[in-house]
């Protein structure tokens, strides 16, 4: 069975292409700074006194990770207008996304926390530091700098994880791969080229990820 | 004797080659359907009374009844693969079934890919919104401010883009969708065959509302791979026969309630 492989016939779609993937870079963006915050929130109340704060972080993350982004989605996108609660298709996917996110950034940011040793605590107590002096000069840039790189990971699987959002109507990168086969009858080249592309940004964040990670990273 | 031996094994090789000569003439298609003792329809199960499901969840509709009756006549076993807007093309030229029978209308840009029998159903596209709702026509759509849901690889999505380029056009997969969209109002308008407008609207309990006109008039035929004619001929006979016999007309009437327009028919 033969087939004669023709990529020009897409080049006329290339715009689309072109705003596709700049709507995949918003959404995860968006989602990359709010997974980041909530994340780190989280991980600070799970290492916290409170066991309320404790108990809530740990079923968020829970739920979570045991659940597939594309019901959390749908969940969000679909099932919350039947309330009332009407978001709009972007903003539903950015917070879905960086939700969904925060529960493995939690966990990361948590180990980093957890790596600091009672002996950082005790030598800045010895110094004079209030507990949340402590925090901020001490534990908070050595736990990131040992989260720095599953963080990045994190956010890898964040990107290749947006492509459900064309499930909810927005025209991403795989939203437009959907319309485009639908129109050329080329899915062959197009999920091609989707799949070289996700590779390809992935591959470049990694490498961006390992070169500052060089810089930063620290051995206790 | 020797001489008389050779003379009938080269005339034995010769009738040989001459069968497998003939064999090689006929629809590969239809062979090997016949030869499997299955055929693999894709139909749309996404819209009534085309396609979608019974209480007990098997495939139930108009496009539904066409694929059993297909199975009949050729006397194999039916296996019914959902196919959308999207997937039905690629399902059809890879191989994975053998026939669309999913509310595909027969125009000649698919005609580069897809081989059309004559049509089994006529339909024209037609527009849904919101009960009470201040859009009525195509044309009112044309501005950044109209919402509109197509489906992707449709004729509503053609329509759409050639008459009202200016809408904010959300596209999706199926036309359960496109109700929801439109029940939720997070679109203004939809687009899609009057055959599925007026049911969907009539069940909607008075939420949504069809708008008058149909926009085009379009052949929904039964799709099959190219590079096989024959089996494309078959299938025109077998339309042909079901629209001749009265059959086409008295399904319309068990899923429409009312007869259809005079259909063409070639036997």
């Amino acid at each position: 069975m033969s087939y004669t492989l023709n990529f020009r016939v897409l080049m006329q779609y290339s715009g689309l292409f072109i705003d596709g993937v700049l709507l995949t870079l918003k959404i995860c963006a968006g989602s990359l700074i709010i997974g980041f915050l909530l994340g780190s929130i989280l991980a600070v109340m799970r290492q916290s006194g409170s066991r309320l704060a404790r108990g809530f972080a740990a079923v968020w993350v829970e739920v979570l990770r045991n659940t597939p982004f594309l019901i959390q989605l749908f969940f969000f996108y679909y099932g919350l207008p039947q309330l009332g609660i009407y978001v709009d298709a972007l903003t539903v996917a950015i917070i879905a996304l960086g939700i969904n996110s925060s529960a493995p950034n939690c966990e990361v940011i948590r180990s980093g926390l957890m790596a600091v040793k009672t002996g950082y605590y005790e030598a800045s107590a010895a110094l004079g530091f209030s507990r949340f002096q402590t925090f901020l000069h001490v534990v908070l840039p050595i736990s990131l700098r040992l989260a720095f790189k599953p963080l990045t990971s994190n956010f890898v699987n964040l990107v290749l994880t947006s492509s459900v959002c064309y499930g909810i109507t927005l025209m991403e990168i795989m939203g437009v791969a959907k319309t485009v086969s639908a129109r050329s009858n080329r899915p062959f080249e197009i999920y091609l080229i989707l799949l070289a592309a996700y590779c390809l940004f992935t591959y470049a964040v990694s490498f961006i990820a390992k070169a500052i990670d060089r810089k930063i990273e620290i051995k206790l | 004797m020797k001489k008389l031996a050779i003379l009938l094994a080269l005339l034995l090789a010769f009738c040989g080659l001459n069968a497998a000569a003939l064999a090689e003439g006929g629809s590969p298609t239809l062979d090997k359907i016949l030869a499997d003792g299955k055929i693999v329809v894709g139909c749309s199960l996404s819209g009534m009374p085309i396609g979608g499901y019974d209480e007990n969840g098997d495939p139930c509709g108009y496009d539904v009844d066409w694929a059993h009756k297909l199975a009949e006549t050729l006397g194999v076993d039916l296996e019914i693969v959902d196919v959308n807007g999207d997937t039905r093309i690629p399902a059809l030229v890879s191989g994975q079934i053998d026939v669309i029978i999913a509310n595909i209308t027969g125009n000649l840009t698919r005609a580069q890919t897809v081989d059309f029998s004559i049509p089994y159903l006529r339909a024209g596209i037609k527009m849904m919104t919101q009960a009470g709702s201040k859009y009525h026509a195509i044309a009112d759509l044309n501005t950044p401010d109209a919402k509109v849901a197509v489906g992707r690889g449709t004729t509503g999505e053609d329509l759409v883009l050639k008459n009202a380029p200016s809408a904010s056009i959300t596209y999706v997969d199926v036309f359960t969708d496109q109700q929801i969209l439109l029940e939720q109002g997070r679109v203004d308008a939809v687009f899609e065959d009057s055959t599925l407008i007026d049911y969907a609207a009539g069940q909607s309990g008075g939420k949504l509302e069809a708008q008058d006109g149909l926009y085009t008039s379009d052949p929904i035929c039964l799709g099959a791979r190219k590079g096989d004619i024959e089996f494309v001929r078959y299938l025109d006979m077998f339309v042909s026969w079901q629209i001749s016999s009265g059959w086409q007309r008295e399904t319309y009437h068990k899923w429409w309630g009312v007869d259809p327009s005079a259909m063409v028919y070639i036997w």
